[in-house]
Order: C-alpha cells, then sequence, then structure tokens
C-alpha cells in the first residue's frame, strides 16, 4: 500500500517511521509546507497537500498537520478514494469530526482510524486484559492525571497548540483527551459531564489545567486532571474495581520523561486468606517496549485488507471523545467565570 | 518483555523450616554421592545457557562438578546424570521421600497461599492476556498436587490440565481432580500429549538434564501463540553470587542448571520463543545472605554486604529485595515464552 504522510513535524516524522517499519507500506511522499525539496530523507517532497494527493494518488493518508487542517485533508483523502490515519485531536470542534464522519459514510469501503495509540500501551493492554477476564470485578471508578510542563515560556506560549485558531483548545483536547479515550476504552460512555478549566500560570487564550468529572449510567465515575503545569511530566491512570485495583504510572515515551511503564496489579485478600484487609499483596510490571504506534497501524492494515470495520479508534471513538471536551468547553466552568453543568446534547447556547 | 515485580513478605524459613531443611541437605548429599555421582554413568555438559564450552571449574558439591561458563556466567554441574536416573531419583531416594512426607506437609498451608496462589494468579492473568479461550495446559515438573487443588478450587479448572511429570502419579497420590489428566512422559515424548495451548514447567529448568531438550519438546508440544510459563533458579542471583559455594541454595540434582540472566536469554532464543515476560520476583535473596553471614559472623564477606545486613533495619533490607526484583538481580526467575504464531 502507498502511503503518504501530510505534516512532518514531531507525529509526522514518528508515523514517517512506522511507515518505514511496515512491510505493508511504501511511502510515496510526505507534505510539509516547512520542507524544502531534499528535506525528506529520501522521500518526495511537496508543500501542498492537494499537489501531493494528486500526484502520489496513495492508498492510504496519514494526516499530522495541526487541528486547524486535519479535517479538510481527512475529507479530501476520503473524497479521492485513501483510507486515512488522522492523529488525535480530530479536529478543533465537534463539528470537525462530525465532518470527517460525513464524508466517511460517503466512503463506506473506506476506512478511517484515528491516533488513540494511548490503548495500545503495554501497560494499558495488560490492564484492559485484566478488566476484561472479569476476575477482578467490574470498574467502579477511574482517576487520571496526565500532564505535562510546558517547558520555558515563550516558545510554549507561542505553540500553535495553544493559538484557539489553530488548536481550538488548550491541554485538554491536546493531552487530556488520550486519557478520556481511555476513560471510555475502560468504561464506554459517560453521561454526565462536569468540568472547570483554568488558566493558572501561562498567558495563554486557552486552559493550562483542566478538572473533568464524568459518571455514565452504569454508575461508573471518571475524574480527569490535565495539565501544563506538571513541572515533572505525568501519566497516572488509578482504577478501583469490585476485587482490587490497577495503576497505571509512567509511559514509554522517546524521551522517557514520563517515567518507566508500570502496571500495579493489587488484589482484595479473599477471606481465607491469611493478609491483612488494606494492604493486600501487589504486583508491580515494568514494561520495556513500546509498539503502540505499529500495533495500531497494523491494525488499520488489517481492517483494510480484510474488509472489516475499524472498531478501535474510529471515528465513533473520535466523535464521542470529542462530545466530551465539547461539553466541558461549552459548560464547564471557567476561570470561576461560569458554573454550568450539562450533558452531551444538552448543551446550553 | 516486561518484568515483574512482587510485594509480599514471604520468609524462606517459612516453606523451608531450617531443621528439617538441613536434614533434607544431609539425605540429599548422601543419596547424591551414593547413586547419582558414580563417574561411569555421568554426561559432560556445554553450557545450558550459551553453548560455550569448556567453562571454569567452580567447586564441588556431593561429588559432582559445578562449572562456571567463562562466556554468558552461568553455573551448571558437568558432567551430570542422565533424565532415567534422576526420576529414579526422586522417585525412590531417602531425600525425595523425606521432602515428600515430611517437609512438604509441614509447610503445605504457607505454600499454597504464598506460592501456589500467586503462580495460578500469573498463569490465569498470562491466559488471559495472550492466550484467551486456551484449552490445554500440559503441567510438568514438581510439586504439582497443589497447583491442581488450587486449579480446580473453583470446582473446575478454566481449562483441560495433563499432568506430564513422571512423578506426578507419587504427587497426587491417587487422588484424581476434574478435568486433570494424567500422562507421566519423558521429554522426547512431550509433543505427543500436545497440541497445547500453555506448557507450564515450575521449578523444572534449574533441575532439568537436558535444558535445550526441554525447550525443545515444549515447542513442538505447543500449538502457535501457545505459551511457555516456567520458573528457575538463577546463578546470575544476589544471594548465589555473594555465597557461591558457600549457598545452602546449591546442591545437586535440584539445582544444576543456574544460568545467568544472559544465559537464560541466549537458551530461549536459541528455540525461537518471543519473550513476553522475564522477571525475578524473588523474596529471599537478601533474607539468604543474612542468615548466612549471621551464621558465621567472622566468615570473609563482601565488606559492603555484611554492613548492609547487619546495620540497616527490616524496610532497607526489603527495600534493597525490591530493588534486586527490579532490575532482574534476584536468583528466582519467571519466564513467559511465546511459539511463534
Amino acid at each position: 500500500m502507498k502511503a503518504l504522510v501530510v505534516g512532518y513535524g514531531y507525529m509526522g516524522q514518528i508515523r514517517r517511521k512506522v511507515v518505514d517499519d511496515l512491510p505493508d507500506l511504501k511511502l510515496c511522499g510526505i507534505c510539509d509546507p516547512t520542507l524544502n525539496d531534499g528535506e525528506g530523507a529520501g522521500a518526495a517532497v511537496f508543500g501542498d497537500y492537494r499537489q501531493a494527493l494528486a500526484a502520489t494518488r496513495p492508498d492510504l493518508v496519514f494526516v499530522c498537520t495541526p487541528n486547524r487542517h486535519s479535517p479538510d485533508v481527512c475529507v479530501l483523502a476520503l473524497e479521492q478514494g485513501c483510507h486515512v490515519f488522522c492523529e488525535k485531536p480530530p479536529g478543533r470542534t465537534l463539528d470537525d469530526v462530525r465532518k470527517i464522519l460525513d464524508a466517511e459514510q460517503r466512503h463506506p469501503g473506506l476506512k478511517v482510524m484515528f491516533g488513540f495509540n494511548h490503548r495500545h500501551h503495554p501497560a494499558v493492554l495488560e490492564a484492559k486484559a485484566i478488566v476484561s477476564a472479569g476476575r477482578m470485578g467490574r470498574v467502579l471508578w477511574l482517576r487520571g492525571v496526565y500532564g505535562k510542563s510546558g517547558g520555558w515560556g515563550r516558545e510554549f506560549e507561542r505553540s500553535w497548540r495553544n493559538d484557539p485558531e489553530v488548536s481550538g483548545g488548550g491541554i485538554l483536547l491536546d493531552q487530556g483527551i488520550h486519557m478520556l479515550d481511555l476513560f471510555r476504552f475502560f468504561c464506554g460512555d459517560f453521561e454526565e459531564v462536569h468540568g472547570l478549566l483554568t488558566t493558572t500560570y501561562w498567558n495563554i487564550p486557552v486552559e493550562d489545567n483542566a478538572f473533568v468529572l464524568l459518571r455514565n449510567r452504569a454508575g461508573q465515575v471518571a475524574q480527569l486532571h490535565s495539565s501544563a503545569t506538571l513541572w515533572k511530566h505525568t501519566f497516572r491512570l488509578e482504577m478501583g474495581l469490585e476485587g482490587g485495583y490497577l495503576t497505571i504510572t509512567g509511559l514509554l515515551s522517546k524521551t522517557g520523561s514520563y517515567g518507566r511503564e508500570t502496571l500495579v496489579i493489587g488484589r482484595r485478600p479473599a477471606a481465607h486468606e491469611n493478609i491483612p484487609v488494606g494492604n493486600p499483596r501487589e504486583e508491580v510490571v515494568y514494561f520495556d517496549k513500546d509498539l503502540s504506534w505499529e500495533l495500531q497501524v497494523r491494525d488499520l492494515i488489517r481492517c483494510i485488507r480484510e474488509g472489516c470495520p475499524v472498531s478501535d479508534s474510529s471515528t465513533q471513538d473520535a466523535l464521542r471523545v470529542m462530545e466530551l471536551i465539547d461539553a466541558v468547553y461549552r459548560n464547564g466552568v471557567r476561570n470561576g467565570s461560569r458554573a454550568l453543568v450539562g450533558l452531551p446534547g444538552e448543551r446550553k447556547a | 518483555m516486561k518484568t515483574v515485580v512482587v510485594e509480599q513478605v514471604l520468609l524462606e524459613s517459612e516453606i523451608k523450616p531450617s531443621a528439617l531443611l538441613d536434614e533434607y541437605r544431609r539425605l540429599v548429599e548422601a543419596d547424591v554421592r551414593a547413586g547419582l555421582a558414580d563417574p561411569g554413568r555421568l554426561v559432560p555438559a556445554a553450557c545450558p545457557g550459551c553453548r560455550a564450552e569448556p567453562g571454569r571449574p567452580a567447586f564441588r558439591k556431593a561429588g559432582l562438578a559445578y562449572i562456571e561458563c567463562a562466556a554468558c556466567g552461568s553455573l551448571y554441574v558437568s558432567p551430570r546424570p542422565g533424565e532415567e536416573d534422576l526420576i529414579r531419583f526422586y522417585r525412590d531416594s531417602a531425600a525425595a521421600r523425606f521432602w515428600r512426607e515430611r517437609l512438604l506437609p509441614a509447610t503445605r498451608e504457607t505454600r499454597r497461599e504464598k506460592m501456589v496462589r500467586p503462580r495460578i494468579q500469573w498463569l490465569l492473568d498470562v491466559a488471559d492476556r495472550h492466550v484467551p479461550g486456551a484449552r490445554l495446559a500440559i503441567l510438568d515438573g514438581h510439586h504439582t498436587d497443589l497447583f491442581v487443588e488450587e486449579l480446580t478450587r473453583e470446582g473446575r479448572a478454566p481449562f483441560a490440565v495433563v499432568l506430564a511429570s513422571p512423578l506426578a502419579d507419587l504427587e497426587l497420590g491417587g487422588r484424581s481432580f476434574p478435568d486433570v489428566a494424567l500422562h507421566p512422559t519423558l521429554l522426547g515424548d512431550l509433543p505427543s500429549i500436545g497440541p497445547a495451548d500453555l506448557y507450564l514447567a515450575f521449578d523444572l529448568l534449574d533441575r532439568c538434564p537436558d535444558p535445550d531438550g526441554l525447550l525443545a519438546a515444549a515447542r513442538d508440544a505447543l500449538a502457535p501463540g501457545g505459551l511457555v510459563l516456567a520458573t528457575t533458579l538463577l546463578g546470575s542471583g544476589f544471594d548465589v553470587q555473594v555465597l557461591w559455594e558457600r549457598s545452602g541454595t546449591i546442591y545437586p540434582p535440584e539445582r544444576m542448571n543456574l544460568l545467568s540472566v544472559e544465559g537464560l536469554l541466549a537458551l530461549v532464543g536459541r528455540h525461537s520463543f518471543e519473550v513476553l515476560e522475564l522477571s525475578t520476583p524473588g523474596t529471599f535473596d537478601v533474607e539468604i545472605v543474612q542468615r548466612a553471614i549471621r551464621a558465621d559472623p567472622e566468615g570473609s564477606w563482601p565488606r559492603f554486604i555484611r554492613y548492609l545486613v547487619q546495620n540497616r533495619n527490616e524496610g532497607a533490607l526489603l527495600a534493597f529485595q525490591e530493588y534486586l526484583q527490579r532490575y532482574r538481580l534476584s536468583s528466582f526467575a519467571r519466564i513467559v515464552l511465546r511459539k511463534s504464531a
């Protein structure tokens, strides 16, 4: 399959490596307006995605552009008969995702997947297997912290990620979206959404901290703190289950700044076991290798080859998680100026 | 590959009371000298880890020579007794009877709670993750009865189990369990039981006369994508490295292959398994070294190790044990291998 990478920043370069590593894919070009000829490390370089699509006629397009451009690139790629892998977030707004969904529905033979790669991190896969097996009972609650240090100042404040015209939102949309997606991955949809957005430190027009509280019809509650002022990069997802708890900390990444990816498994002792209540035996699992980027794309290739629907990180997944974010952005408390809560689909004007 | 650290307080003396263990080791030494150390029946062996030979003589125990591999650091017995002599030893020797009739019954409930149940949890977690819907497991190795009791605790096993150990009939003592079949077999016949989804070799790699043969047979007995779950003692672990020939843990024939982590990886690499997990979740290393130093305070010990175990409290020693686990430096290892699909 011929693959085109559109957008060659941090994520585009990661995706290009995946393309190079997978024998099913052959890179036919990269597109980024900041690149000059010869800067594609052996790949044909284009400055405009329309031109790139026309010239290379790819089978699969990786959309790794800033959020403002993602929907247009996705829609055009679909209109030209290409399968699409789009980075998260899937756009700036809920309407952006709906545009992609409309285009996908017009081309039911084409596959669309979004870059919710955290689902494929080894600790998450391990935790998912434990939850799905059901021997620890059902999930009662989730608590997630995901955050980063913005950096030293102006560079972070000037980033397109903090320009609402380009990004559509702040840290919640940029990074917190992964944790919200994981909440859905473990518990399904959430109907009740409460949010609080603050800009506590950085001089930016979007939130640098978001606090989100969710509840679904099954009574499962999830709580997120998404932050751009965690001076130590942090990923932490705790799950309380009927029969114990699971805690994922750290995240395998290129720089290792989130710490070693770890899953703690604690099981409530049974009555017949001679183990003190409140201090159960724990297992700590350390992971050495992150295959999430590759696993996700392999799954998309499988869907394309076998003609089966995308069931993981699909457009529906993107839509649902953007509904949660949209609810927080529309109805949540922002810097103390608004105190409304609401449900997706029942938003205030 | 992943690494697992287990946080639980368990003393070696809880599963091996020292008076009983001393008597057991005395019997083992006598039985090995009398029945297994006949030079005419011993077979030379290369390093079971990396296959390098010859290694450096390390020390002798019960008349058998331990060799240290110069390439991968594994410690192994060579020349060594063969499979049938070992089976005879484990069935009929006074030491083996003492283990079955005295030592095991005295520690049975502690073993059940702190060793067997966690192993079953491990097995079920790994099966859920990698072979959901597993239908058949081959259980090999020693001390299988408690494992079978716990696996069938809820009334039935989560998958059919075939007991392949040549000692299983003795260990089960005539009892039968739902979904569990008895099929004692020599290593070479193992593939005839498969294809299985799981091959469970607890405490077997270290005492097996032919680890290469074991993994080759396991591979042939497994269905594509099937898993090996194995536990073993390692020669690269803390207590073995510190105590070396003074280690009470090292005695033939139970500890014939004390592979280093590197040697273990070389061994499994030869059989084209994918390593899903390699952990050293041992809990005894520091305790074993501490007891050895207490028993011989004037002995020649590494100065820092002596200082550590004599001058730091239980919390510090537990943290040190956890460090050993975290960096694969404990002498007890568990490993999960996957046969390619």
